[in-house]
């Protein structure tokens, strides 16, 4: 069938314009004639008013075009993650084939699906990309005075490197979707890839926000030559250097290069020859990713092991059918690979804010200060696991606990004692690293790990008291999940902080400090550490009235 | 800044550029002088080659002397650093003399390029951060260095202070004069000498009239030199000056030894009052095992131009070009449009100035590319010396390739002659003739002069990346000569990619034959 790829295209297109409905062409039309007039046009004057009024760009000036190159592999290497990850991130999270399938069983070449659904999403991604490129890039081309030739060029780069990542996003997570897609055990596989891909992300999303100089510092390293994103800056580096209006001169050219490394030549080259790359890999492995037959991934093996020593010790502690339950809460948490992914995510979290707040080498700035944000992410990383999916796996396992005596009490109360043994890890983890890495006293130890495990617990509570009351069973994509796991971080957290808005508020509206008096109470130097506890106490206080009720709906009939 | 009064028979006035504010009347010009760091090693392995001598200290209760100091002259300007810190190395039983601090510091093979907006200066090793090459120098000998410094003291004070933030170089802030004659004392009652940075024209030597007569009160320190005693009841100290007998036609070591002279308090103070600036070298733990190897690879660095080696914390620098690639940077600057560029910074000034802005130029080129061939033949003449246990031959082979370049352009007298103002080698002689067509023949038209010398440009051209390619080579060979035998690269490679190749096409094949078993 001719044009295949054509009628795909068209499908995915009007599937990501779902939400414009019957007047997509017009708005479309109109949001491509903005995006464009707001980077060739909007955006230089705009960015350069702005620019120009707090620093004059003279000043600025000698300024940007040091920072320049190592700037401009930050942004690209940025670009370049959020494009890549965020679709595999997205498409990973319900990895749904049988359209798939569908194509495949209408002699429709993979070829044709993957051209389809990367040329749909174009139209979305480039919009996206041409309002968002000229806040980065403006800067750096007022610097150098990039001609107009120059400027076409830059936004031809990071078209290509748009483009060119989306195909590759594409291809990963096609061939993702393709070997996890079709069993149950893969779903789960790609959902805890999801997670930690998001990870990946939010990592040179907090560098650029706090590091943006060291990393551009960093960018400058040799290392970050064999990243392709580094190619793609360094082209754009190279027409902004040859395009310049500044009058750079022969030496600072040479200048440029040793910083670069590589000549505008070879950048351009391994640029193309990366793209032009990826797209015949794509197209070659295309029909040799996809096979409708059900092949050896398909098939259930089902392994029956000792039990280890500790769901055996928590047999032993709890011989009835409490802890029955609890051995089996655990043993279906634990085995999941998104839960796990999870945790990591969540203690991943916990670690790298600290340390960046610590790094930020603010003055008077000590661990002591920061403590309470520290619970707070405590709260976060006992809520996340818990929130959502893995609490109950279907209706008719809800039915179950339903039709036995106080079913849904026990049944939620099992999962918190089986959730508090798995807080111990979760607490373990951030503090140990905290301790390392941070070099904090015994006592902080000590008191990131009571209170923080409380935290911890208390996030449990709440994530559980909130899923129990709306359980989504394990469709992460229902409105339902959403709102789980929104609901648990922002109760989890807020509840924690909700000290501090209360004291800002006792302080303007009734005039009483409110943590002057922790301080006076607890000693100066610990005020922190009151305001922490205080705030777990409330969020314990939530949490317990969010898993009663949570019970109590659980058990209702209509259910 | 370097005064050429009655400058030549074409121009009589004369224009102080920020240029040659480097290149000062007298002895060693620096710009940013030298520091001292405390160098926290990391070696941990002692050897104890060095012979270190216990310090002969004369001391009574008001006086302190460091005697039987070797003196070290500094042949020629802009060697004072040098030539101190070899006297300092020698009271320590350190047999380095100036040559050998031309190459173990690496200056001898090291050049840095700065083209920004007005300036254009090529700056040779012994000019070029030197304090922090004394970091490098001192870690690689495993000695101490420590440097003290006023930064209030002068309006040259804050500069110094924040160009060694800069480099990363440690220093200790100092109160005025009270704070560094006790630093002076002490270090001198513990048998260390001391580095100071002065002024010309508050020392006494007659040397240093032409600067007295010349009307020079700037207190911005242009010399280095080495106190060797105190005497509180004279109120004087002992200098041996490096730079006596410099300014004589021909510059004549002062055999008399009126290098060694004394310095009352008062004229002191005034010679030192830039920024009270203390240079004190100790023994530590020595040479360590890995020496040559470190040192050779800091010259490979150096001869390459790794922006590493030179600004770790300003690589970024693009206006910045160093070893090979700032004879190159110099080059590609030394063109039609690269001088043109260069003059369009002056636009403000009247025709006569910009002639003498574009002969000034060619002098400071000149006076640069002097001292680098002078150091560097310093450098190579004493590292087969240094690096005993390395095969240098094909080294050194390759960095005498650079002299007949370097021969072109280099004029002792001109940073030793005062008054001097070349006009005999390639790049004065060239630069005075298109400054004279531009002012006198072609009423200001300076694209026309130049292109009457297009081919005197493409031939300094020539000789610059001529240079860069021997210094890229003599890199290259300094690398051989430190090269461990070992496997070859490539079989290693071809064999490691061979046994990659075989695994996966048995992985592939034993697959298959699962996938054919199954089916």
């Amino acid at each position: 069938m001719a044009r295949q790829w054509l009628a795909i295209a068209k499908a995915e297109f009007l599937v990501l314009s779902a939400s414009m409905r019957s007047h997509r062409k017009g708005y479309v039309g109109a949001l491509t004639a903005i995006a464009f007039f707001w980077a060739v046009v909007g955006a230089p004057i705009l960015i350069g008013s702005i620019i120009n009024a707090m620093i004059p760009m003279e000043t600025l000036r000698p300024l940007l075009q040091v920072i320049f190159p190592g700037l401009m592999r930050t942004i690209a290497l940025f670009i370049w993650i959020v494009l890549l990850l965020f679709p595999l991130s997205y498409a990973l999270q319900e990895i749904k084939i049988g359209q798939w399938e569908i194509f495949l069983s209408n002699n429709v070449r993979t070829r044709d699906i993957m051209t389809g659904t990367f040329l749909g999403k174009i139209p979305l991604f480039g919009l996206i990309v041409i309002f968002l490129a000229p806040l980065l890039i403006t800067p750096l081309v007022l610097a150098f005075e990039v001609n107009i030739i120059g400027q076409v060029l830059i936004y031809s780069v990071i078209t290509v490197l748009s483009l060119g990542t989306i195909w590759l996003s594409n291809l990963i997570t096609s061939v993702i979707q393709a070997r996890l897609g079709d069993s149950s055990r893969g779903n789960d596989i790609a959902k805890a890839l999801a997670m930690i891909i998001a990870i990946i992300v939010v990592i040179p999303m907090y560098g650029l926000m706090f590091f943006l100089p060291t990393m551009s510092e960093m960018m400058g390293m040799n290392a970050f030559l064999i990243l392709p994103s580094t190619w793609f800056a360094d082209t754009m580096s190279w027409f902004a250097v040859v395009f310049n209006g500044v009058g750079l001169t022969g030496s600072q050219i040479i200048g440029f290069e040793n910083i670069l490394q590589l000549n505008m030549l070879n950048s351009l080259a391994l640029m193309s020859a990366f793209t032009l790359g990826t797209i015949g890999l794509a197209l070659v492995m295309a029909d040799r990713i996809f096979t409708i037959e059900a092949g050896v991934r398909t098939e259930i093996v089902t392994t029956v092991g000792k039990e280890n020593i500790f769901i055996r010790g928590v047999r032993r502690l709890a011989p009835g059918a409490f802890g029955l339950l609890m051995v089996t809460n655990f043993k279906d948490f634990m085995r999941k690979a998104q839960n796990l992914s999870k945790i990591f995510y969540g203690v991943i979290l916990s670690i790298i804010l600290p340390i960046i707040m610590m790094s930020l080498n603010l003055e008077d700035f000590g661990f002591s200060d920061m403590f309470l944000t520290v619970v707070m992410m405590l709260g976060l990383v006992g809520a996340m696991p818990f929130a959502g999916t893995g609490f109950l796996e279907s209706k008719d396992q809800l039915w179950i606990i339903q039709g036995t005596p106080s079913g849904a009490s026990n049944f939620v109360k099992s999962r918190i004692v089986t959730q508090a043994m798995i807080g111990i890890l979760l607490i373990a983890i951030p503090s140990v690293a905290l301790w390392i890495l941070l070099d904090i006293t015994l006592t902080q130890l000590l008191l990131v790990i009571v209170l923080g495990y409380m935290a911890v617990f208390g996030g449990m509570l709440v994530a559980t008291g909130v899923t129990a009351g709306n359980p989504n069973y394990e469709d992460t994509k229902s409105p339902a999940h959403q709102t789980n796991v929104m609901m648990s971080i922002m109760i989890a957290e807020f509840s924690i902080i909700g000290v501090m808005f209360i004291d800002i508020f006792a302080t303007i509206a009734l005039d009483y400090d409110f943590f002057g008096l922790m301080m006076n109470l607890f000693g100066p130097g610990n005020g922190m550490y009151a305001m922490s506890f205080i705030g777990i106490l409330f969020q314990w206080t939530i949490g317990g009235l969010l898993v009663w009720s949570g019970i109590r709906k659980l058990s209702s009939p209509d259910n | 800044m370097r005064v050429y009064p009655a400058f030549s028979i074409r121009n009589k006035n004369l224009v102080k550029t920020k240029f040659s504010l480097l290149f000062l009347v007298g002895g060693c010009v620096t710009l940013l002088l030298l520091s001292m760091v405390s160098i926290q090693t990391t070696h941990t392995v002692l050897e104890s080659p060095m012979n270190l001598d216990t310090p002969n200290i004369t001391r009574l209760s008001d006086t302190g002397f460091v005697t039987d100091v070797p003196y070290v002259w500094q042949q020629i300007n802009g060697l004072c650093y040098s030539a101190t810190l070899s006297m300092a190395l020698q009271s320590l039983g350190i047999d380095y003399d100036l040559a050998a601090i031309c190459a173990a510091t690496g200056m001898g093979f090291s050049t840095g390029y700065v083209r920004y907006e007005d300036t254009l200066i090529l700056l040779p090793g012994p000019m070029y951060y030197q304090q922090s090459t004394l970091c490098t120098f001192a870690d690689l000998l495993g000695l101490e260095a420590e440097f003290y410094m006023d930064p209030d003291s002068s309006e040259y004070g804050p500069l110094l202070s924040t160009l060694l933030d800069s480099q990363n170089v440690p220093w200790m802030e100092i109160d005025g004069w009270d704070d560094a004659f006790q630093i002076l004392k002490d270090s001198i009652d513990d048998g260390f000498p001391v580095g100071i940075y002065v002024n010309l024209q508050n020392l006494p030597p007659e040397d240093y009239n032409l600067i007295r007569e010349l009307g020079i009160t700037d207190v911005n320190p242009t010399h280095s030199v080495l106190v060797t005693g105190y005497n509180e009841t004279t109120e004087s100290v002992q200098i041996m000056d490096p730079a006596i007998g410099l300014f004589d036609s021909p510059a004549t070591f002062p055999e008399d030894g009126s290098w060694l002279y004394d310095v009352n308090f008062t004229s002191l103070n005034q010679a030192w009052r830039g920024y009270y600036a203390i240079t004190i070298i100790k023994p530590s733990i020595g040479e360590t095992d890995t020496f040559s190897h470190d040192l050779a690879t800091y010259i490979i660095n150096r001869l390459r131009g790794d922006r590493n080696s030179y600004a770790p914390e300003n690589d970024e620098l693009f206006f910045w070009n160093y070893g090979s690639d700032a004879f190159r940077a110099l080059a590609s600057d030394l063109t039609y449009t690269g001088l043109i560029q260069f003059m369009d910074e002056f636009d403000e000034y009247d025709l006569q100035t910009k002639s003498l802005i574009f002969q000034n130029l060619g002098i400071e080129i000149e006076t640069s590319l002097t001292l680098m061939y002078n150091s560097y033949k310093l450098a190579i003449e004493s590292l087969p010396s240094i690096l005993s246990e390395l095969n240098l031959e094909d080294f050194i082979s390759t960095c005498e390739l650079a002299f007949e370049h370097f021969q072109v352009f280099a004029d002792n007298d001109t940073i030793n002659t005062p008054f001097y103002y070349g006009g005999i080698k390639l790049v004065t002689e060239t630069t005075e003739d298109i400054a004279y067509q531009y002012e006198q023949e072609l009423d200001g038209d300076l694209s026309a002069a130049l292109s009457m010398y297009n081919e005197d440009l493409a031939e300094i051209r020539s000789h610059l990346i001529a240079i860069a390619n021997v210094w890229d080579d003599a890199a290259t060979a300094l690398e051989k000569a430190i090269a461990k035998p070992g496997i070859p690269l490539l079989p290693s490679v071809g064999g490691v990619g061979a046994i990659v190749v075989l695994t996966a096409a048995i992985i592939g094949k034993r697959r298959r034959d699962a996938g054919t078993k199954i089916t």
